[in-house]
Formats: C-alpha cells, sequence, structure tokens
C-alpha cells in the first residue's frame, strides 16, 4: 500500500467512527465502492477498534500515568482545567497530580486542591457515568472528609477532581514528629474510622487508603482526601480494561490481598488498609516490606505482632521506641491482626466494628479479636470494675475471718450447728416440694392443665410475711421466697416477685459464703428478673459475677455454670451484642454435647440459642438447618406440644419467612398457632408471636384480608398482656407495622397511611427514633408515599431512613435492603435511570451474599434494576435480567401473585420496546391464563 | 563517558539544530541526542526508585520522568519553545527504547532461570505481565513505522512519552484533531496486527 491510499484510509476511517452505528454498513458501501481491499481492511479495523481503546488506555496508564507530576509544573507552572487555574503542585498520587488551584474566574478567591488524573475518558457513555458517580459522592459531608466539591473532564479527556483543600501532615508523620502518646494516637485513628464508617454506611469504598490520603491539620482534626475516587474512576473506565484499572490504582504498600489478585473489594478492603495504618501508628513500621517481598506472600502470612516488634527494637537500638510495647502487647495486637487477616471473611467486615473493638479495649470491654476463654473474659471484667472486685474480695476474706473465730471460740456450739444443718436439710427437701408444686403454674410445666395455683401461691407468700411456719429457718424460707418469687416472674408480676426474690437474697447474705449454692441461686433469680424486664444494665453484672464464682466454685462444664453464661448470652444478645453471644452459644453446645449427650433437653435448648443468634446475624439457612434438627429431637422427646416444641417451631417458620419460602412457613406455623393457643392461651407472647409470624407469611403470599385477621389478633394480644413494659409495647407496634403494610399492598392506602402515621408516632416515644422497629415502619411509609405519588415526601424520608439504617443495623441487614429498594424505585420514578441501576445493582449484590440469589428481596431489587435498565434503553440487558426475575417469582411465589404479574408484564413491555411482539406473544398468554382458568 | 558529560552542556544547541531537520531522524545529530536523553532518563529513574522507595511510594511513571529529564538537561543554559517541543518528541522515543530492553531483559531473566537479579527499580518500571504485550507492540511498532511512520510517531509520544493529545500535537506540530484522527487508527491498526502474530 503506498502513502496516498493510506491518508484516505485515515480520513475514512475518522469518517466512520464518526457515523451513527446503524448507518455504518451504507457509509463503508459508499465509500470503499470498488475497492474490496479497501473495504476489507477497513471492516478489519473497526472491528479492533473498539477492543484497541481499552487495551492502549490500559497499556498507556500503566506505562505512563502512574507518575508523580512533580516537575510538570516546574515547565508549566500555571495550566488552566475547567474554570480553575492552578498555582502550584503541592503532591502527587498513585493517578496524577495534585495542585493548588483557584477559580479562574473569581467568584470566589477560596483555594481548593485539584487532582488531575491521567486517564483517558474516550466515550461519552464513560463521561455521563463518571459524572453521575461524582454527583453522588459530592452530596457526602463529614467533618473527618475532606468535600469534594467539583470535577470534570478536561478537553483532552482527563477527569479532574475539585476538594476541600486540607493543609496537614500525613498521619503517621504527624504522630511521629509531635511524640504523641498511644492515647493521642489511638484518638487520632478513631476519627479515621468514624470518617471511613461515614463512607461505609454510604455505601462507598475509599481503597485506597494511606496515610498520604490521611491529612492531620495544625490544629489537629483529621481529614481523609480522595474518598471514592478509585471507586469512580473504576467505574468510569468500566468500558476499560477493569482489571488493569483497579491494579494501577492501588497502593501497593495499603492494598488488601483481594485488590492484588482482583478479588471483590468491599468495605473489608478498607478495614484492611486501615489496619495497616493502625500498624504503622503502634509498631512504627508497615506490617510487611512489600519491596523485598513477593506480593502474593501477604496472602499467606501474617506480620510479626506490633508489640514483638515494638520489643525487639527497645531490646536492641539505643534509643527508646515512642511507645511502650507492653501497652500494646494484648488486645491491640489482635484487634491490628484481625485487621490484618488476608482471608476477608475473618477480618472486620467494616470500618464500623473495627472502631467498636478498639473501644471496647479502651472501655476494657472484652475484645472480640481475641480468643473468647472464659478467664479472658473474667479478667478483663476485673479490670473493668477494679475497685469492685476489690472490694468483693475483702469482703469474703472478712467472713471467712469471722467464721475461723467463732468456730475457735465456740467449740461447744459445733453440736447444735450439726444438729441445725439437718433440720435445714429437711426444709429444703420440704421447700423442693413446693417449689416443684408451685412451679407447675409455670406454663412450661403447665402444658394447657388448667392453671389454679395462682391463689395458693397468694396465699403462701401471706404466710410467709407473717412469719409463720418458717420462723428462724432463714435458709428454708429464702428457698421459699426464691421458688415464689421466680413463680411469680413466670406468671408477669414483677413487682411481687421482686419483693421475694430480694427478701431471698437478703436472707442469704447473712452469714454464707458468697459462692453458697443458694446465694447463687437468689443471684441467678434476680438476675433473670432484671433481664425479664428488659434491665439489661442492671442485669449484666449480676449475672456476669454468678458466672464467675460458678466458674471458681464448680468449673467450667457444670451444668450451673453454662445456665449462668446462657443468661449473659441472653443479656448480651438484649443489647445487641451478636458477636460475643454467639461465641458463648457455640462453647454452651460444645460442652452440652459432649457432658449431656446430642438429644438432652438442654442441649436442644443450646442449639435453639445458637440458631437464634445466627438468625439475628442474618444466617437463615444456617439457622433453619439447626432449628429444624433440634425440632426433630424435641418432638421426640418432649412431644409436639411442648412450649420448647412449639418455639422451634415457630423459630423455624420464621427463618423459612426470612429465606422467603413463605408458604413453608405458612404451613408450620398453621399447626404451631393452635397448639400455643391451647398450651399457652391466646393471650400468650409466644402465642402472639405466632399469629404475627403467620400474618407475615400471608401478606407476602398477597393474601391480605387473611393477614390482617391474624395481625389484628396479634395486636389485641400483645396489649392485653399483664404487666404493661416498652418491650411488650415495642412488638404490639411492630404487629401495627406490619399491618400497615399490608393495608399498602392490599391498595387501601388511607388505611395505611393513617396506621403509620399513628405507629411511627409511637415507636418514636416508645422505642426511639432509631429503633430498628421504628426505621422500619418509616421504610414502609416512605413506599407508601412513593404509591400514593409523593414522590418528593418518599424521597427525603428514604434517604433519611437508609443513613440512620445502615449506620444503626449495618450494610448487610435485610431492613437496609428493603430501603434501598425503596430508594431506587424512587430513582426510577424520578427517571434517574444510572443511579437507581447503581442503587439496585449494589442491593442485588449485597442481599445475593446474604439471603441468596432467589430471594425475593434480592428479586425486588433486581425488578428495580430492570426498570432502570429499561428506562435507559438498554433493552437487551433488561431482557435477560426481566425473564429470570419472572421465572424465580413465578416458581417461588406463583403465577398469580401480583409480584409475578408485575414481572410479566415488564418482560412483555420490553419486548414491545424491543419492537419484537412475537416474543411477546406468549407471555401475553401467560397473563391471560389466570383469568381464563 | 566523558562525551556525555561534555554533550549535556549542550543540549540545546543539539535540539537547535535538529529542530532544523526533524525528519531525518537517521543522522548522526539525532543518535547523539538520543543516546544523551536515553541516559539521563535511566539516570533519573534510578534515582527516582531509590528516592520513592523510600518515601514508600511505588509507582513509578514515565511522564514525569520525560519532563524531568527535560529540565535537567536544559538547565544550564535555558531552552526555548520550539527545542522543548523537539524534545518530547525524542524522549518519546528514548521512553520506548528503555521500555523494550527492559522487558527483553526481563524475559531473557525469566528463560535463563534467574541466575542474575536485575535492580528492583527497573524492573519496577512496567509491571512484569507487562513486558510479553510490550514486547508483540514494539514489535508491530516497527511494522507500522514502515509503511507508515506519521503514524508511528503518535504512538510514541501518546504511548511510552505518556504525552496528552495536545502536547502531542504540539511535538509533532500537527493538530490535535489530527492527533485523534491518527491515533484511533494507529491503535486498530496496531490491535490488528498483534492479534493476527498471535494466532
Amino acid at each position: 500500500m503506498s502513502g496516498s491510499p493510506n491518508l484516505e484510509l485515515e480520513d475514512l476511517f475518522a469518517a466512520l467512527l464518526e457515523c451513527p452505528p446503524a448507518e455504518r454498513d451504507r457509509f463503508i458501501d459508499q465509500a470503499c465502492h470498488g475497492d474490496p481491499a479497501l473495504r476489507q481492511e477497513v471492516l478489519e479495523l473497526l472491528s479492533t477498534h473498539f477492543a484497541a481503546g481499552p487495551f492502549f488506555a490500559g497499556l498507556s496508564n500503566d506505562i505512563a500515568a502512574a507518575a508523580p507530576l512533580e516537575l510538570e509544573s516546574a515547565v508549566q507552572p500555571q495550566v488552566e482545567i475547567g474554570p480553575y487555574r492552578t498555582l502550584e503542585v503541592i503532591g502527587h498520587g498513585g493517578m496524577g497530580a495534585v495542585y493548588l488551584a483557584v477559580r479562574v474566574d473569581g467568584e470566589f478567591d477560596q483555594q481548593v486542591a485539584l487532582k488531575l488524573i491521567h486517564l483517558d475518558m474516550d466515550t461519552p457513555e464513560i463521561r455521563a457515568r463518571f459524572l453521575v458517580e461524582r454527583q453522588i459522592l459530592a452530596r457526602l459531608t463529614h467533618p473527618n472528609i475532606a468535600r469534594l466539591q467539583d470535577g470534570g473532564v478536561t478537553d483532552e479527556g482527563r477527569p479532574y477532581f475539585v476538594m476541600e483543600y486540607v493543609e496537614g501532615l500525613p498521619i503517621t508523620q504527624f504522630c511521629d514528629e509531635g511524640g504523641l502518646s498511644l492515647e493521642q494516637r489511638l484518638d487520632l485513628f478513631f476519627a479515621v474510622i468514624a470518617a471511613v464508617s461515614y463512607l461505609h454506611r454510604n455505601l462507598v469504598v475509599h481503597r485506597d487508603l494511606k496515610p498520604s490520603n490521611i491529612l492531620v491539620g495544625a490544629d489537629g482534626q483529621v481529614k481523609l482526601v480522595d474518598f471514592g475516587i478509585a471507586k469512580l474512576l473504576a467505574e468510569a473506565s468500566v468500558g476499560a480494561d477493569r482489571t488493569r484499572t483497579s491494579k494501577q490504582l492501588m497502593s501497593p504498600q495499603y492494598a488488601a490481598p483481594e485488590q492484588i489478585t482482583n478479588g471483590p473489594v468491599t468495605t473489608a478492603t478498607d478495614v484492611y488498609a486501615l489496619g495497616v495504618v493502625l500498624y504503622e501508628l503502634l509498631a512504627g513500621c508497615r506490617p510487611h516490606d512489600r519491596n523485598t517481598m513477593d506480593l502474593s506472600a501477604i496472602q499467606n502470612e501474617m506480620p510479626p505482632l506490633p508489640s514483638a516488634l515494638l520489643k525487639l527494637s527497645r531490646d536492641s537500638a539505643k534509643e527508646q521506641p515512642l511507645l511502650a510495647w507492653r501497652r500494646i502487647a494484648g488486645d491491640l495486637d489482635n484487634i491490628c491482626l484481625t485487621a490484618l487477616r488476608p482471608e476477608v471473611e475473618r477480618r472486620y467486615p467494616s470500618a464500623e466494628r473495627l472502631g467498636q473493638d478498639l473501644k471496647r479495649h479502651l472501655d476494657g470491654v472484652p475484645v472480640l479479636a481475641r480468643r473468647n476463654t472464659l478467664k479472658y473474659r473474667l479478667t478483663k471484667f476485673a479490670q473493668r470494675h477494679r475497685r469492685g472486685v476489690i472490694a468483693t474480695a475483702g469482703l469474703v476474706a472478712l467472713i471467712a475471718v469471722g467464721f475461723v473465730r467463732e468456730h475457735g471460740l465456740r467449740g461447744e456450739a459445733e453440736q447444735a450447728r450439726a444438729a441445725a444443718y439437718k433440720e435445714a436439710a429437711k426444709a429444703v427437701a420440704v421447700s423442693d416440694f413446693l417449689a416443684e408444686l408451685l412451679s407447675s403454674v409455670d406454663p412450661a410445666k403447665a402444658q394447657g392443665r388448667e392453671v389454679t395455683v395462682a391463689e395458693i401461691l397468694d396465699q403462701a407468700a401471706k404466710r410467709l410475711e407473717k412469719g409463720e411456719a418458717l420462723r428462724d429457718q432463714v435458709t428454708v424460707e429464702a428457698a421459699v421466697r426464691l421458688t415464689i418469687g421466680n413463680t411469680y416472674r413466670a406468671l408477669g408480676k414483677f413487682p411481687q416477685a421482686k419483693t421475694h426474690l430480694e427478701r431471698a437474697r437478703e436472707l442469704l447474705s447473712r452469714g454464707v459464703s458468697a459462692a453458697d449454692p443458694e446465694a447463687l441461686k437468689a443471684l441467678e433469680s434476680l438476675g433473670v428478673w432484671y433481664y425479664a424486664q428488659g434491665l439489661n444494665r442492671e442485669a449484666e453484672p449480676l449475672l456476669f459475677r454468678l458466672l464467675t464464682l460458678r466458674v471458681q466454685s464448680l468449673g467450667e462444664d457444670h451444668p450451673d455454670t453454662l445456665t449462668a453464661m446462657n443468661l449473659l448470652a441472653n443479656v448480651f444478645w438484649q443489647q445487641g451484642r451478636l458477636d460475643e453471644v454467639e461465641s458463648m452459644d457455640r462453647k454452651t453446645l460444645e460442652i452440652r454435647q459432649r457432658v449431656l449427650g446430642e438429644d438432652h433437653p438442654d442441649t436442644l435448648r443450646s442449639l435453639n440459642g445458637l440458631a437464634v443468634t445466627l438468625f439475628s446475624t442474618a444466617r437463615y439457612s444456617e439457622a433453619a438447618e439447626m432449628f429444624q434438627q433440634a425440632l426433630a429431637a424435641q418432638q421426640r422427646l418432649l412431644g409436639p406440644n411442648h412450649p420448647d416444641t412449639l418455639q422451634l417451631g415457630n423459630n423455624l417458620a420464621s427463618a423459612y419467612i426470612e429465606l422467603g419460602r413463605y408458604r413453608k412457613g405458612e404451613r408450620l406455623l398453621s399447626a404451631v398457632l393452635p397448639a400455643r393457643v391451647l398450651v399457652l392461651g391466646e393471650e400468650h407472647e409466644d402465642t402472639a408471636q405466632s399469629m404475627h409470624n403467620l400474618g407475615l407469611t400471608l401478606v407476602k403470599q398477597a393474601r391480605y384480608e387473611e393477614a390482617e385477621s391474624y395481625l389484628v389478633r396479634a395486636i389485641a394480644a400483645r396489649r392485653s398482656f399483664r404487666g404493661k413494659s416498652s418491650a411488650l409495647e415495642s412488638r404490639a407496634l411492630e404487629s401495627e407495622s406490619t399491618l400497615a403494610e399490608v393495608y399498602r399492598d392490599g391498595n387501601r392506602l388511607t388505611d395505611s397511611e393513617s396506621l403509620y402515621l399513628i405507629t411511627l408516632e409511637r415507636q418514636r416515644t416508645n422505642s426511639g427514633p432509631e429503633h430498628a422497629g421504628t426505621l422500619k415502619t418509616a421504610s414502609g411509609l416512605a413506599e407508601l408515599r412513593l404509591r400514593q405519588g409523593e414522590i418528593a415526601k418518599a424521597d427525603a424520608l428514604i434517604n433519611q431512613v437508609l443513613e440512620a439504617q445502615s449506620r444503626v443495623l449495618g450494610s448487610e441487614h435485610p431492613d437496609v435492603l428493603q430501603s434501598m429498594i425503596t430508594l431506587a424505585r424512587v430513582r426510577n420514578t424520578q427517571q434517574q435511570f444510572a443511579v437507581a441501576e447503581e442503587l439496585s445493582e449494589q442491593a442485588v449484590h449485597l442481599g445475593w451474599g446474604t439471603l441468596g440469589g432467589d430471594h425475593p428481596l434480592v428479586l425486588d431489587a433486581k425488578f428495580e434494576q430492570v426498570q432502570a435498565l429499561r428506562g435507559q434503553v438498554r433493552l437487551e440487558a433488561a431482557e435477560e435480567l426481566a425473564l429470570g426475575v419472572y421465572r424465580v417469582r413465578a416458581t417461588m411465589l406463583g403465577d398469580d401473585h401480583p409480584a409475578t404479574v408485575s414481572a410479566l408484564k415488564l418482560v412483555i413491555n420490553i419486548y414491545v420496546a424491543m419492537d419484537v411482539p412475537h416474543e411477546a406473544e406468549p407471555y401475553r398468554e401467560l397473563l391471560a391464563g389466570p383469568a381464563d382458568r | 563517558m566523558p562525551s556525555i558529560v561534555a554533550a549535556r552542556d549542550d543540549i540545546t544547541g543539539l535540539l537547535d539544530e535538529l529542530s532544523e531537520n526533524l525528519e531525518n531522524n537517521k543522522s548522526e545529530l539525532y543518535q547523539q541526542l538520543m543516546i544523551l536523553v536515553y541516559s539521563e532518563l535511566k539516570v533519573l529513574n534510578q534515582a527516582r526508585a531509590n528516592r520513592y522507595r523510600w518515601q514508600g511510594q511505588e509507582n513509578l511513571g514515565t511522564t514525569s520522568l520525560v519532563h524531568e529529564s527535560y529540565v535537567k538537561l536544559t538547565a544550564r543554559r535555558g531552552a526555548g519553545y520550539g527545542n522543548r517541543r523537539q524534545f518530547f518528541a525524542v524522549a518519546s522515543k528514548a521512553m520506548r527504547s528503555i521500555l523494550v530492553d527492559n522487558a527483553r531483559r526481563h524475559r531473557r531473566q525469566k528463560r535463563g532461570g534467574g541466575q542474575v537479579s536485575l535492580p528492583l527499580n527497573e524492573e519496577r518500571l512496567v509491571s512484569a505481565e507487562r513486558c510479553e504485550e510490550l514486547l508483540a507492540l514494539d514489535e508491530a511498532l516497527t511494522h507500522l513505522d514502515e509503511r507508515e511512520p506519521r503514524l508511528a510517531r503518535i504512538v510514541e509520544c501518546r504511548c511510552f512519552g505518556g504525552l496528552t493529545t495536545n502536547e502531542t500535537a504540539e511535538a509533532l506540530e500537527i493538530s490535535s484533531a489530527t492527533v485523534k484522527r491518527r491515533w484511533n487508527l494507529a491503535r486498530a491498526w496496531l490491535y490488528r496486527d498483534m492479534q493476527a502474530e498471535e494466532s
């Protein structure tokens, strides 16, 4: 080929690229008329053009873009970028230079930091996507992050960002130059965690955390810079080679293993980088020297303990290390290394969790990163309550001394004592009998027989007050009072219960050692009393003391020790400290399986407990399996109508509901509910629970009238309990909220609105504005607003809810997912399809991980994704996804379910938009089907 | 290497002379400048690698190397606008040589079983897995240079010199639109050539 045809080719090719795709064929026919060789070449080049762009973008970025650009400005001191003029280079990152800049138009003479990125953005789609993402980031404001103010793309196609200008030093340098103490360092690090948590709550992963992106100003204020830019760029270059871009975007010294291997990037990726920074703050150097080691090694090797390094440098060097290794050894070592775990699932899942654990360390509460041995917990408890424990120990010593003295002085009294013991033993036997009799009031033992013991109980109490029968038999009286108190408690008569329990404890504290079994029983009963009332903060120290004393006197394996551990686990559970609960549950289960065997009722109770914990951390299928196993055994051992069996049936049904297996859940509950009504009565909370759950399975199956009747019953039952408490009321409100959902989905919008508003108001007062239940109601109300066409109200509300929910519940909770879907729906309605797509994609991703791909919520998210794609006229992608949603819904929910029908309609709509009506035909028939039958 | 030291004083003169006959890149003048720039880039890269490794930053690139070498090489006398432009075209070409040499050595070393270990920083100039791609590109670029040198110059500037569209346009004294047009065609052409080689 000579020079001149090539010149032709150059112009021809340029013109061809300008040409709309639809007209390209015609254009080539015309231009290459009579020149088959040229035609062939043009076609070949066109076919490689689209692959060539990303390849070269990746290659030249690899070669050229990663350079620090300090000298560029020596050549070009002032450059105009968009509406900004650069003043000087103030830094350089992996992707380009950072300039100090001002606006050219002088409208604001505020100085800003402008980051110019070396990355080509060739196509309009990529630019559009980039601008949308930038918009999302610009909304984020937090005192510890440098706000993204502006951004754009230069004429050369290079993106730039404009950020708040921060004068400061990298956090590591700030700490070292200022000679900061451990506490001061951790304080700064907490601010970093706060900022990163904020990003995580807003579904932004920083991806490039390192000291040079964490600046500390002269005022000690921490500012995170460059947040989200890495993600944004990775998204923006989606057309290009993702792997290459992501490789180039990370800083190898701080990158997590999954970034090096191109695994999925999550909030845990930031946790890893935070771990490196923390390590550096503590040990004074980075955990791995990646200049000299193979990068793949960080996937397998754990770095040395920070404290070990400090100790080493103290021992070997003359200079004194800044921090004392002893203070790092233990918790801080463990926290650091947990953040640095190569396996994502063993790391802290988010910055929030890392922060919680650090905070626990500072507060002297047991740290999760540690192996949770009982001994460790107790040491920790003793540290925290040092004064209290010392005082108690002193008391024990005093009593012991008292005994010895009494013993020595009055040898004569010994015989009398022995006699008293015998009598006491007899009395204990009597009181045990009484206990047994009275305990039959406990519903767990009454099993549906008519309860008539309440009067006996009151009479027994009266007799005790008069001091008849048990005068001078202190231990016996205490035992009887314990039984009466516990029985009152089981009947929900809390004030009466407390009188007896406190009196019992008082009686037992006289002249008996602290570890006396009866005294411990009193301690236990009081702890349970507080717990049953939801007074967890009061219950915790009592139960902790109980556990400590029982471990000391009975050993770890003793059933009473395990009871204590379980009670404490219950308290933690109430406080939402689920990770601790899980480890305690597993420990108890392991001991019981070993000591009591698989089929012992207590073992099964442990199994249920562990399953409940797993359930509460959204691990539903694991939980369902355990519930099922326990249920089968309980039915065999205790019969189908025992309260424990029914509890398990109810729990298994709850797991089915969460897994989206509504029909299965319904079947199970239809058996459990009548049995609970029979055994416990209509007004028992457990019965109400099953009514509520049955209502829930029905609303999810679009059977609104039936759902309504069960929920109304549940509300009535929950409001009728003796002994009102805010915990009970909050459950009644939960049922009300679900009822509002029933009205909403059943298209009774006015009823729904008034119920939602009342419930929300009550929940705010009763449980607080940020209670999970309150937020769920608000989320449901936002969905209602959307259906009422009040888009602006829906928008404002759901954003507020989502922010609070992800803060309170963490980003993986199903409620958060639900709210994300509502937000995506709002965006779709506003025709902000790109944003809606992003949101729904995230929701699908989150739900997939926790709930599985065929869960109704995941399908709801996918449905919104389809709408977003449809809105952007990306019909082929929409078609594929829509068909998937339709098929799974048809299987899971049935053909007639409204959700299935709307998926079907969407499929048809897409085919119509694609202009292939014949494809839509079979689906139209399906749609007509139910009416024909 | 006394000749380089002497020449270093005189780079602006070389550039001035070169700008008068840019097209003749086989000339002795051009070769002399090339050697000079090549050595300077390598020295700078070495120093840069040490410096940034010390600071914990590893992402070394070439764009600023090119600029930095220019500042160093012209520091004594200051350079005019015209020869600055020439310089970037030459430096881009020099950068191509450095990178390709580096990649060749890497490949040799890999095949030879790693008896000799390369200095770390040279290795890092381009990631190891890029080496094969780079060599394939160099080969295709040589083909292109034979058929259509104007396109090859653009690739050198954009790809190896890290120059922007506008900088490339300045360096080669053509319009930005032409740079874009030729860059599109050159990429497609090279990619096709590399694919054909592969299959």
